[in-house]
């Protein structure tokens, strides 16, 4: 009897599965203009074209979409959060203004849980919806990882960590390069007269790409790297590269790492009573560092968006420009956006420049980057994608220190 | 004597037919090119977990190391195709004769240890690996992983369409799965049982048990080599994240509740977890509004309700299928003894 009970409990079971499986396989539902016609073999590209919304004959308010890989789960949500948060901030914008010349926009995200093989699954989900263009990572190696699909596609690739932009001409980094933001550093090195430098990084993509940066720049000049050390991104304690690097005797610590590890870092470098300064890269300018540090945060620097220190720079375009982001997202968040932020909306705004300018396939978008975006005045950096479209330019960022818990900047 | 057989071991051809059927129909009501990304994944992964499945379920070894041995496969696939010259095919076979080598070795001392001790030393491998790879920069290319991997291609079939991939990965995985079928129904296969049921009865009987238990172990371990190797082909990038240990752990959910008593609970337990996956993202996703780690509470749930009412895993309700159905199972038998 009670045997029997059993199976039936189990076949019940069984065919719950089944049937939550077969509701997963069916034409991705979230959306209805997927084209469930196409073969799997057709190349991406066709799909694209397949799709309702790329067809001129669809008449009034055409449909484009642009698809957002972003970790809004996972160890990389510190950053990726407030790029979802830009994310669902544009699209209210984009709602609110109506359709752009008939063509009205659709952010598309997928959230790949920072994980790489899921975010290659988010790319084919993102194509089978007939994307016009694809933004994302929030990691540097998962933007490795779906380059070459979305490159496949020739779809215009806006990346919002640092990429190879000489792998395809369809590839535009959003992200100033780790040797722009190691220009920076450099400068403030030389305003204090710094000459000994320490330098520490985590092993993960993003912390191993500065140093050789880094050293590139300070070629010909007398700063010398006198200690080296790295930790594992995901360790909770630095304590004993620090002492290491204490014996070196440096006059400056630069931390190559993104957070939570940059503020584990810094967390240690207080408790071992350095007496000198620290300078953090770009991935530690956001909240989650502040809080890491608070209460015990003098003598630490971040190389980080002007956008977090505002309304302390002197009146310009930029500064306006800085300030009416800042403001639509604090009011909509009630948080201050960071430099992730700053890059997703520069990529959106990008796109819809594009589209305003008439342009709503993937070529013709990818066309208008490339060739007639000239200077652009994102919420990063100045863009020059003619000059390299591999970096924003470095006028965006500044050394910033922190004073009762919040961003400061002295000139 | 083939009654016998299906008796000892169920049918033997009837599920593969069955699987060949579906391998070859699936893509003609499959448009979706994510679903499609999916049902190749399924066949890399599978390659990996019918091994596992060898070695946790016929052999009674538990692994939590097998990313260990996916890496190797990926990652000297990738640096001989990016750095040399060297054929992709070979690189792979390479890769197997590496993967098969360490394994061997590492086997020798490990696999004299048990249960949780045996699963902590596998652990420990995988995690010296990962180590090892983000560490040795100049080879790996460490944190940032290797790009540029390049597409297959077999006698002119480009496999970068991904249509013809899966083909060529689910006649691997089929091929693997009929070896392991064959293992099984060897007389080496009954002594894996054996020592699975019991190893001191088995080492009474005359018979050296550890000597089984590396081989397996290896064999199981290049078989993870292999879909490493077609991973990084497939991807074109790997990086070191995707191999840590919970890679690992998850390889073993999917034998887990696809069933470890029998091979073709591996594919099974592999296709459920992989869907799952998916339904969870839907579900808390679009329905439910929740975002954050969901499925490892999922996982745990199913787990829970595999061990509790399928102990034998997912497979079963196949055989209690046909036992429900005794016509078609006298039906099917017939047949079998018949031809």
């Amino acid at each position: 009897m009670k045997a029997a009970k059993r199976k039936w409990l189990a076949m019940g079971m069984a065919v719950a599965v089944l049937i939550a499986a077969l509701t997963a396989c069916g034409p991705s539902k979230n959306n209805s203009s997927s084209s469930p016609s196409s073969s799997p073999s057709t190349s991406a590209s066709t799909e694209a074209s397949n799709s309702p919304s790329a067809s001129p004959e669809s008449t009034e308010s055409k449909e484009i979409k642009i698809g957002l890989v972003l970790a809004e789960t996972g160890p990389a949500s510190t950053l990726g959060l407030s790029e979802v948060q830009t994310q669902k901030l544009f699209q209210k914008q984009l709602d609110a203004q109506g359709p752009i010349n008939g063509t009205k926009i659709k952010l598309v995200l997928q959230d790949y849980e920072t994980d790489d093989t899921k975010a290659v699954i988010a790319v084919d989900r993102l194509l089978s919806e007939g994307v016009v263009a694809v933004v994302g990572a929030t990691q540097v190696s998962t933007t490795a990882a779906i380059l070459p699909k979305v490159v496949d596609a020739k779809l215009p690739f806006l990346t919002v960590a640092p990429a190879n932009s000489k792998a395809s001409d369809n590839v535009f980094v959003m992200t100033p390069s780790s040797s722009t933001v190691g220009s920076v550093v450099l400068e403030w090195l030389q305003k204090h007269n710094i000459t000994k430098v320490a330098w520490i990084n985590a092993k993960d993509a993003f912390g191993v790409e500065g140093k050789p940066a880094f050293e590139e720049l300070i070629k010909g000049t007398d700063i010398q790297i006198v200690a080296h050390e790295e930790f594992d991104a995901t360790a909770t304690d630095m304590t004993v590269q620090l002492t290491k690097i204490k014996k070196a005797k440096p006059e400056v610590v630069i931390v190559w790492s993104r957070t939570p590890g940059a503020g584990v870092v810094a967390r240690n470098f207080k408790t071992l009573g350095f007496d000198i300064p620290m300078i953090q890269s770009t991935a530690a300018a956001n909240k989650g560092f502040l809080e890491q540090v608070k209460d015990d945060n003098k003598n630490i620097f971040v190389v980080g968006s002007k956008l977090s220190v505002a309304d302390k720079l002197p009146d310009s375009d930029q500064k306006s420009r800085l300030i009416a982001f800042r403001d639509a997202f604090k009011a909509e968040f009630n948080a201050e956006p960071d430099l992730f932020a700053a890059h997703t909306n520069d990529a959106l705004s990008m796109i819809v420049d594009a589209v305003k300018a008439g342009n709503t396939t993937s070529e013709t978008i990818s066309n208008y980057l490339r060739t007639s975006l000239g200077q652009y005045p994102g919420i990063t950096g100045t863009f020059d994608f003619a000059e390299s479209r591999g970096t924003a330019k470095a006028d965006g960022l500044v050394v910033m220190g922190i004073e009762n818990d919040a961003w400061t900047y002295n000139e | 004597m083939s009654k016998l057989e299906a008796k000892l071991y169920g049918p033997r051809w009837k599920p593969f037919i069955g699987f060949i059927a579906l391998i070859l129909a699936l893509p003609f009501f499959v448009h979706a090119p994510h679903i499609f990304t999916i049902l190749i994944l399924i066949g890399i992964y599978s390659i990996t977990t019918v091994g596992l499945n060898l070695l946790a379920g016929y052999a009674g070894q538990v692994s939590l190391g097998h990313a260990a041995f996916f890496a190797i496969g990926a990652y000297v696939s990738g640096m001989a195709t990016t750095k040399s010259a060297i054929s992709p095919w070979a690189a792979l076979l390479l890769a197997m004769a590496i993967t098969f080598a360490v394994a061997w070795l590492i086997g020798i001392p490990i696999l004299k240890l048990k249960g949780h001790f045996l699963a902590l030393a596998t652990l420990g491998f995988n995690i010296i690996v990962y180590i090892l790879i983000s560490g040795l920069t100049d080879y790996t290319g460490g944190a940032l992983g290797l790009n540029n991997i390049p597409a297959l291609s077999l006698f002119g079939l480009d496999l970068s369409d991904p249509l013809h991939f899966y083909y060529v990965i689910w006649a691997l995985a089929a091929l693997v799965i009929l070896f392991s079928t064959n293992i099984v129904r060897s007389p080496i296969g009954r002594l894996l049982r054996s020592i699975h049921d019991s190893e001191i009865a088995t080492e009474t009987l005359g018979v050296n048990a550890a000597k089984y238990k590396v081989y397996i172990f290896a064999l199981s371990a290049s078989f993870a080599s292999l879909s490493g190797s077609m991973y990084a082909h497939f991807i074109h990038f790997i990086a070191p994240p995707t191999v840590n240990t919970s890679f690992s752990i998850l390889l073993l959910i999917m034998v887990m509740v696809g069933g470890s008593h029998s091979i073709w609970g591996a594919p099974l337990g592999t296709a459920i977890i992989m869907f799952l996956q998916e339904v969870i993202r839907n579900v808390s996703h679009s329905y439910l509004k929740i975002s954050g780690p969901v499925e490892i509470v999922v996982y745990g749930f199913v787990i829970v309700l595999v061990m509790m009412f399928l102990p034998q895993g997912t497979i079963s309700l196949f055989s209690r299928l046909d036992a429900a159905f005794p016509r078609i199972r006298n039906k099917t038998l017939k047949q079998e003894t018949g031809g």
